[in-house]
């Protein structure tokens, strides 16, 4: 069996998708915990237009970016499929990461904020979710169906992030109980066996984002 | 497999490198489609309001009872249900991860570098953001290199997703050349790249889609002259 390396970073959401989806495939890999402040001779050599994780490595062959590195493991290892057969509902599913994907900036930018600029960001953060709950996720027990699958964990980061980021920048109107059928979405997604199994700690993870919030606000603005 | 029955329709605008994607695809496909062009100037019609009532852009297509939207994802919905004809994705996951790796970065980082030369004020500025979309095509250029492993296109003998995905902002680049005077794609610097983007313009898959450069630099100006008008207090002409 070829080597099959994740160099990640324990507090990231994007490193997090790809844990969940190769712990969900049954694959075995190495996970190699990066330093993003110093960052490492081996992720600047994976990832030299990006130098960002995750940077998913199998048999030597890099792979970077997490959505490219999703639609691979889904590929590359068929059992326990995560996208859906009918090209449609494979279109539909690859919408939504890709709606993620293109609006997180938008969304992050009231953790980066403040005053005014963050009341501004807060409501589009708010207007995205709402989006995401009554178009993207709508009636059903998963973005997926049914079932777990690949938007489930693009969107992983609503389940185990959101409340920290909102609670470390006080911003109580991004709490995850103001969109409950994301709230029922959350607990659902955090049931699931081999997710449940592979949480970050959400003491550590505030206390983290805590700490980045006052980074942020103690940094001088120009 | 999913039933390929059913009328098809490409929701969109002459000039959108976006729109073109669905059009090349559906091409390479064979696939006879009726293109219903949107006057967005005069508003969007009641018909792109439903069918992408998200983000409310083109292309959208339409295939029988179903709408997709977003350019790349409807190439590769084209592939899947069109299994049979040739083939636009590779077949080898890595393969496929580098053509979606380098198509992510078209659309993130490029193509936006490419339009801030067209906003650029100031010849200083203009001339970085020349300088930041030269050093994208080095990079392209580089990829070509190691995709195409010294076959005519990104995607080996024919056009791929990476062909389609960068082949598709080629008349805007040359729109770009013809305004401030500087060949991007060049012998010096992308020879490869040069080459491939004349293959690729001459396709017929591509050729009664991709626009005039004239008519496409004539179609900029006046964008640019509504966009820079209307901008307040910017007392520039």
């Amino acid at each position: 069996m070829e080597e099959l390396k994740l160099l990640g970073c324990w507090g990231s959401p994007f490193s997090y998708r790809v844990l969940w989806a190769l712990k969900y495939k049954g694959v075995e890999f190495e996970y190699i915990e990066e330093d993003l402040v110093n960052k490492s001779q081996l992720l600047l050599t994976y990832n030299p237009i990006h130098k960002k994780i995750p940077v998913l490595v199998h048999g030597g062959k890099p792979i970077p970016e997490s959505i490219v590195i999703l639609e691979y493991i889904e590929e590359a290892w068929p059992q326990n499929p995560l996208l859906p057969q009918h090209p449609h509902d494979r279109a539909a599913a690859r919408f939504w990461i890709k709606f993620g994907e293109d609006k997180a900036p938008v969304f992050y930018r009231f953790f980066h904020t403040a005053g005014e600029e963050q009341a501004k960001a807060t409501k589009e953060a708010e207007e995205l979710l709402r989006t995401i709950q009554e178009h993207g996720l709508g009636d059903k027990k998963f973005f997926g169906g049914e079932k777990l699958g690949l938007a489930d964990i693009a969107y992983g980061w609503i389940a185990c992030w959101l409340d920290v980021l909102a609670e470390a920048a006080a911003v109580p109107l991004l709490a995850l109980e103001r969109f409950p059928r994301l709230q029922e979405w959350a607990e659902n997604f955090k049931q699931v066996p081999l997710i449940n199994d592979n949480l970050p700690d959400p003491v550590k993870l505030l206390s983290h984002f805590k700490s980045r919030r006052g980074e942020i606000i103690a940094a001088p603005t120009s | 497999m999913a039933s390929s029955d059913g009328e098809v329709k490409v929701l969109g605008t002459w000039s959108s490198p976006f729109v073109m994607r669905a059009r090349i695809a559906l091409n390479l496909k064979s696939v006879s489609h009726e293109f219903l062009q949107e006057r967005l100037w005069e508003g969007k019609s009641q018909l792109l309001l439903k069918s992408n009532p998200v983000h409310k852009k083109v292309p959208v297509l339409i295939h029988g009872h179903n709408t997709i939207s977003e350019s790349l994802i409807i190439v590769q919905y084209i592939d899947e249900v069109w299994s049979s004809a040739p083939c636009i994705l590779p077949s080898q996951p890595h393969e496929r991860a580098t053509a979606r790796f380098w198509a992510a970065y078209l659309d993130e980082k490029w193509f936006p570098s490419m339009r801030a030369v067209g906003m650029a004020e100031g010849e200083d500025a203009r001339r970085a953001a020349i300088g930041q979309v030269e050093e994208g095509l080095v990079l392209l250029e580089e990829a070509f290199g190691e995709c195409s492993k010294g076959r005519p296109f990104f995607g080996g003998d024919r056009i791929g997703y990476l062909d389609i995905a960068f082949g598709c902002f080629l008349g805007w680049l040359r729109v770009t050349e013809k305004m401030t005077g500087v060949m991007l794609l060049n012998e010096t610097n992308t020879p490869r790249l040069l080459k491939w983007a004349h293959r690729f313009c001459s396709d017929d898959a591509v050729k009664d889609v991709m626009p005039e450069t004239e008519k496409l630099a004539e179609f900029a100006k006046m964008i640019m002259s509504r966009v820079k008008g209307a901008a307040p207090g910017t007392g520039k002409s």
